[in-house]
This record gives C-alpha cells, sequence and structure tokens, in this order.
C-alpha cells in the first residue's frame, strides 16, 4: 500500500457528482418525449387496472429497481395497511433459502410484494412466488424481459425507456447537487462527453454512463481505441 | 473554551422551521484515532420530538455500494422543542478518513430526531495527519493493498468487514506536519 500526501489526479471519491450513493438518491422520472406513464401515482393507478399484479421490464440500467422502490413506497402512503415485503435476486446473487420462505410465508390480503431481478430467479421459484401472492394486494416485478404471459402470470406493467434527454436532466440533477469547492486537491471536473454520446454508447443504460462519468471525474478513465 | 459553531449540512426533517447546531470544542474538524470529540448540540423544532440522537459514525462514498456503520451515539433524555445539550465521544482507533480513487471512508455526527427525520449531518476527520489519508493508485504486481480493498466495493460487495480490519501504522513523526 503507498501513502501519500500527493494528491491523486482526478477528484476524491467524497467530491465526485457521480457517486453510486448520489445516483442511487435520484428519483425516477419518465424519459422525455418517450410518452406512457408520467408519475409512479398514474403507475399505481394502472397497477390497480391490472389486477394489482405486473411487472416492470427493461434492460439494464433503465431504471426498473429505482421505479420498484418508490412504487412501493407509494403505494405503501397511499394504504397505509399495506405491508412491504420485498425479495432482491440479480446474475450473482440468489435469495437463501430461509429469505425466500420468509417471502412466501403467511402471504395475506395486506401484503405487497415486491420482487427485483424476478428474471433471475429458477422458473420453479417464479411459479412458488405467483402462487403464493393469490391472497396479495400486490405483486409488482422487476425483469428483463417480459415474464411469460400465462394464467396466473404477470403482464407488462411499464416498458422502462431511457433517452438521451432523460440522461441530461439526471446529469445536470447530479453536478447541481455536488460539493460546491473541491479543496484539497483544487480539481475541476474535467470535459464531459454530450448525454447523446453516452447514451449511445451504453445502449441506453444510465447506470454504466453515469459511472463513465464517475471514472471520468476520479481520472481514472481511458478512452478506447 | 474555544467554541466553533458549526452548520449542519443535508439535513432532511420534515418542516422547514426545524433547525439545528452543532459546536465542537475548539473547533477543531480532524482528530487523531483515540481523541475525544466533545461539544454541544442545539435544536429548535416545529413539533415535540419523542427522542433525538446525536450519532458518531462512519459512512463509505464513492463508485460502489455505500456501507457505513455507527460507532457510538449519545441518546438526549426527555428532549424538548427547543434543547441544548453537551456531548462527548470517544473516537475508536480506526477506521482512518480516506480518499481512494473509487472510495472515501468519512467521519460524520448526526443528529436524529424522530418523527423529524434527520436534522443534519457534520463530517469529521479521523487521521493522525492533517487531513485524510490520501491513497495512490498501487502498481497491480504489487499484489495487494490499496486500491484492491476497494475494488471489491466497486463491484458490488460489502467493503465493511476491510473498512473495519483497515488499521493504517502510525506514520513517523513529521509526517503530514506542513
Amino acid at each position: 500500500m503507498t501513502l501519500a500526501t500527493v494528491p491523486v489526479k482526478g477528484l476524491r471519491p467524497r467530491d465526485n457528482p457521480f457517486t453510486s450513493q448520489r445516483i442511487h438518491a435520484l428519483a425516477w422520472r419518465p424519459p422525455p418525449g418517450a410518452g406512457g406513464v408520467s408519475s409512479v401515482g398514474e403507475l399505481a393507478v394502472r397497477l390497480d387496472g391490472l389486477g394489482g399484479r405486473g411487472a416492470l421490464v427493461g434492460p439494464h440500467g433503465h431504471g426498473k429497481s429505482t421505479l420498484l422502490e418508490e412504487l412501493g413506497d407509494h403505494l405503501v402512503r397511499r394504504s397505509p395497511d399495506l405491508v412491504p415485503s420485498r425479495l432482491t435476486a440479480g446474475r450473482d446473487r440468489r435469495p437463501e433459502r430461509h429469505e425466500l420462505g420468509g417471502f412466501l410465508r403467511g402471504v395475506t390480503s395486506r401484503h405487497l410484494l415486491l420482487v427485483d431481478g424476478f428474471d433471475h430467479l429458477p422458473p420453479w421459484t417464479r411459479w412458488r412466488i405467483r402462487r403464493a401472492a393469490g391472497p396479495a394486494a400486490a405483486l409488482v416485478v422487476t425483469s428483463h424481459r417480459v415474464p411469460r404471459h400465462t394464467p396466473g402470470g404477470l403482464p407488462t406493467l411499464l416498458h422502462c425507456t431511457t433517452t438521451p434527454a432523460l440522461l441530461a436532466d439526471l446529469v445536470d440533477e447530479l453536478l447541481a447537487g455536488a460539493p460546491p469547492a473541491v479543496s484539497p486537491p483544487p480539481v475541476s471536473l474535467p470535459p464531459l462527453p454530450s448525454a447523446a454520446d453516452l447514451h449511445r454508447r451504453h445502449a441506453g443504460n444510465l447506470r454504466d454512463a453515469l459511472h463513465e462519468l464517475y471514472d471520468r471525474c476520479a481520472g481514472r478513465w481511458r478512452e478506447c481505441g | 473554551m474555544t467554541a466553533a459553531r458549526e452548520g449542519f449540512g443535508g439535513g432532511s426533517a420534515g418542516g422547514t422551521g426545524n433547525r439545528a447546531d452543532l459546536v465542537i470544542e475548539g473547533g477543531r474538524r480532524v482528530f487523531a484515532p483515540g481523541d475525544e470529540v466533545a461539544g454541544s448540540v442545539s435544536w429548535h423544532l416545529e413539533e415535540d420530538p419523542e427522542s433525538v440522537v446525536l450519532r458518531l459514525y462512519w459512512r463509505t462514498e464513492g463508485r460502489g455500494t455505500q456501507d457505513t456503520d455507527t460507532e457510538a451515539e449519545e441518546v438526549f433524555r426527555s428532549p424538548g422543542l427547543r434543547d441544548e445539550r453537551d456531548f462527548s465521544f470517544r473516537l475508536p482507533e480506526g477506521p482512518y478518513s480516506f480518499s481512494g480513487t473509487l472510495i472515501s471512508l468519512v467521519w460524520g455526527l448526526e443528529l436524529v430526531a424522530e418523527p423529524q427525520g434527520a436534522l443534519g449531518n457534520l463530517d469529521i476527520v479521523v487521521s493522525h495527519g492533517p487531513g485524510e489519508v490520501v491513497l495512490t493508485s498501487v502498481d497491480p504486481q504489487a499484489g495487494e493493498g490499496g486500491e484492491g480493498g476497494s475494488r471489491e466495493a466497486a463491484d458490488g460487495g460489502s467493503f465493511g468487514e476491510k473498512a473495519r480490519r483497515f488499521k493504517l501504522p502510525k506514520p513517523p513523526s513529521g509526517w503530514g506536519d506542513e
């Protein structure tokens, strides 16, 4: 390990406008000009129309998890009797047996079931969740692809999309909320690529696009080629 | 007592009229591990709080998942609408405040009221030097240490255990005296 009093070449992580914590704190918003729902409240009404069952569908980094969290909070504010219950699965993370057991056990009409990463679960587990969710007030999941629409399956609540304009909005908000002074070391922000360029290179994945901006500000970005 | 009134920042307490201030003895912001952090905190709330707590904690900030740990807390008994209380914490031996490329470890004092929520936060530095420890890039061939620890956090893993074990040796005398 090297200790030194010389400053690093870029911003310190705590001064970086694009830390995971700041990105995570951004509120979901509909992509400008993309149509569809205009608020989380409107999405909740759409969920009601689907009988309280639905999937938020979209590729990585398109705001599904953020929206799931905010929709869950909204539904609980709207109906304070609801009991939210969350389950998270990922490419490298399968829920533990006891975690899944606790999620499936004793579901009542007051339960709001939220599953992030539904398509990462094995088919048998997805079937168990749909079955256990029978009496639940609502079941909302995120998925990279449309869950098979079988009897008892899950209709698509929203296709999550992103646009360069949305990315530009988020970057503006992050830069506006950044720490005012970067001292020491006195390092200013590097030139940042345009939202259109970033959005195109990351195929609409906002998380990866914002991570690139973190790396640029941290002085650890290397242009390819 | 030399005192500096510090503005609390980052509070999100409900109600626009909620205010809080913190005074650290000597106006210090940089402390050595094992030092005492003492002072007083005052608040002015719109509604009677059920509880008010001052927490000494650290958090990570950067590219990866955030980790945080509360080291000590002072629970103020029978808090009033307007109140002022003294506090005193003994800092642990680590982890140090530091910044690398992927993460910073930041110490803070956070005042939280219920049901209002966070009233404010004040960051402090825990280090033997004049400021936080700055980690430079390491040679990947070197094999261990440095940013290797933070890479785990950047990849979504937990940094907590590493941070708890993260104890730097005392620097030689004169280090960071500038």
